[in-house]
């Protein structure tokens, strides 16, 4: 799929399905609320392992002053911040 | 409310008179500076203004830090639940040694050479026993060791592929970390070896050019210091990848010891800018009586880790980029006491130590008749860290980093060392100095209280 004129909902699910690959399991239930992406990421080696597979999926690059733990504490919040990302690469 | 300060702090006084606070349960994020303060001060007159008010945001971020908890919280309840989630977490971490060959000849090795290239069989015995428990855990962690693991890039190519599909199919985490020689280690090796969620690495460089050559030979003698430096170098300039991390560790003997500041300097001057590279330092030693018997004059007596960081404060030489793992909540406690650990040498032998994986007392289980393999879940147990094991650990402020078991191998008496010495981790003794070299080298938040 193409990263053009994706909306915030496209992006919740595309991201929810990218880290689904690498074995955290969120449910759709789960996102249309917000959820903690924090409680489902253990240590340093596997946050990195995330953020490695969120730049893939989306073919972004996080600037390095949101490479931070905290950053995921709000799905919601974290979505934003790929769809400006995507929206900045497609202008 | 009322609070007090944390039995886990370690208050450093500096030469520039200003106080660092660390907290070992938060780890290097605690890490705070007081300017124009010392012990007495912070004691006599901020403590007790802390331990009575609440609310400012001075307080909070100080509670924040763990450098103060509640009054009546039982600091020893929260240890225990970080040594659970340290020993018993659920993340599977296999050290798989794709072969015991190595192209190096180092001096201090401990190894024998003796087995060869994993086999196919051994190989698919892993597979098979992933398949058959990943469903017991969020995460299978791979640690490639060796030998040199490089030499056998097929067997890390084929686990891999085959490993990264298990986890996939299983919606599992799968993270991967390497220890390896870095002969081979360039940026299209690099790059291959990303693909395999390989993003952190261990090489060992030994100080300068003829002391590393002096170490770490090839086979044949050669030395290895060029290529292993021209390789770093190739990574630094043509690997864009930022999350790949690159520790140099240096084990130091006599004349690294002696020649330390310009190894500083060559450090710094071609790493230091350069944040996925990080340095480890380390003291040489005569690793299971197997050094090469010439080269033990070479080995320093005496641990001189602390003496090194006087030195280099003292000549105002700090290491940019210092690896700070001995800071870390849990941080010095081994692999080999984690319950979920399994060392798996290239003959398909099951162990828990890369030290002693050639020690057949050390063995915990097997490939089977069956190409299953079988951990021997008694040997499991005497293995996994015990947190009762130093009686300090209540009121040791490095408790939470070593979790009063860093070394099981020390306690079952499998290491010929004085066991009371090697209580506890020989880090501790260094813990204030580190602290100043990393305030010097990335400054610690300041506090105005």
């Amino acid at each position: 799929m193409s990263n053009n004129q994706l909306t915030i909902n496209d992006i919740k699910e595309r991201l929810r399905q990218a880290i689904e690959e690498i074995g955290i399991v969120i449910s759709i239930e789960d996102i249309s609320e917000d959820i903690d992406l924090r409680e489902y990421i253990e240590d340093s080696m596997q946050f990195i392992s995330t953020i490695v597979q969120i730049e893939k999926t989306f073919t972004i690059e996080f600037p390095d002053e949101i490479l931070h733990f905290d950053t995921l504490m709000s799905y919601n919040a974290f979505s934003n911040i790929i769809l400006e990302l995507v929206e900045k690469n497609a202008e | 409310m009322s609070w007090k300060e944390s039995t886990y702090n370690l208050k450093v006084e500096t030469e520039e008179g200003d106080l660092l606070l660390y907290n070992s349960y938060v780890g290097s994020k605690s890490c705070v500076k007081i300017k124009n303060c010392d012990v007495n001060k912070f004691n006599e007159s901020i403590l007790p203004m802390l331990q009575t008010s609440g609310g400012t945001k001075e307080h909070q971020m100080l509670l924040n830090k763990g450098i103060i908890v509640a009054q009546d919280e039982d600091e020893y309840e929260k240890l225990k639940l970080l040594y659970l989630n340290v020993v018993a977490s659920n993340t599977l971490t296999l050290v798989i040694l794709p072969t015991e060959q190595c192209n190096f000849r180092c001096k201090y090795c401990y190894e024998s050479f003796e087995n060869k290239k994993m086999t196919k069989e051994t190989q698919d015995a892993i597979l098979r026993y992933v398949k058959a428990n990943i469903s017991r855990y969020t995460t299978l962690n791979v640690m490639w060791f060796g030998g040199e693991p490089l030499v056998a890039m097929d067997v890390i190519e084929y686990l891999s592929k085959e490993l990264m599909a298990i986890c996939k199919l299983n919606r599992k985490k799968y993270t991967a970390q390497m220890t390896t020689n870095g002969y081979f280690l360039n940026s299209e090796m690099i790059k291959k070896l990303i693909d395999y969620n390989v993003l952190s690495y261990q090489i060992t460089v030994d100080g300068l050019k003829e002391n590393h050559d002096l170490q770490r030979p090839l086979v044949n003698g050669a030395g290895t210091f060029d290529v292993i430096m021209n390789n770093l170098i190739d990574i630094k300039n043509n690997c864009t990848n930022r999350f790949v991390s690159i520790l140099i560790r240096t084990n130091i003997t006599k004349e690294i010891y002696d020649n330390i500041e310009a190894f500083v300097d060559f450090i710094n001057d071609n790493f230091g800018e350069d944040g996925r590279f990080n340095v480890s330092i380390h003291q040489a030693g005569n690793w299971l009586n197997r050094t090469d018997s010439e080269f033990q004059e070479n080995l320093l007596k005496e641990s001189i880790l602390r003496q090194i960081y006087e030195r280099l404060l003292s000549k105002n030489k700090i290491i940019k980029n210092m690896l700070h793992n001995e800071i870390e909540p849990g941080g010095v406690m081994c692999y080999s006491s984690y319950k979920n650990t399994l060392v798996i040498s290239s003959n398909g032998s099951i162990h828990r130590c890369t030290l002693l994986f050639q020690d057949k007392q050390c063995k915990i289980g097997s490939i089977n008749d069956k190409g299953a393999i079988i951990v021997d879940n008694y040997q499991v147990s005497r293995w996994i860290g015990d947190i009762t094991y130093c009686a300090n650990q209540k009121d040791c402020y490095y408790a939470p980093c070593c979790l009063g078991d860093h070394c099981p191998a020390t306690r079952l008496g499998l290491i010929e060392c004085d066991k009371e010495k090697y209580k506890c981790p020989v880090t501790k003794n260094s813990i204030d100095l580190l602290l100043k070299m990393l305030d010097k080298s990335h400054p610690f938040e300041e506090i105005c209280v």
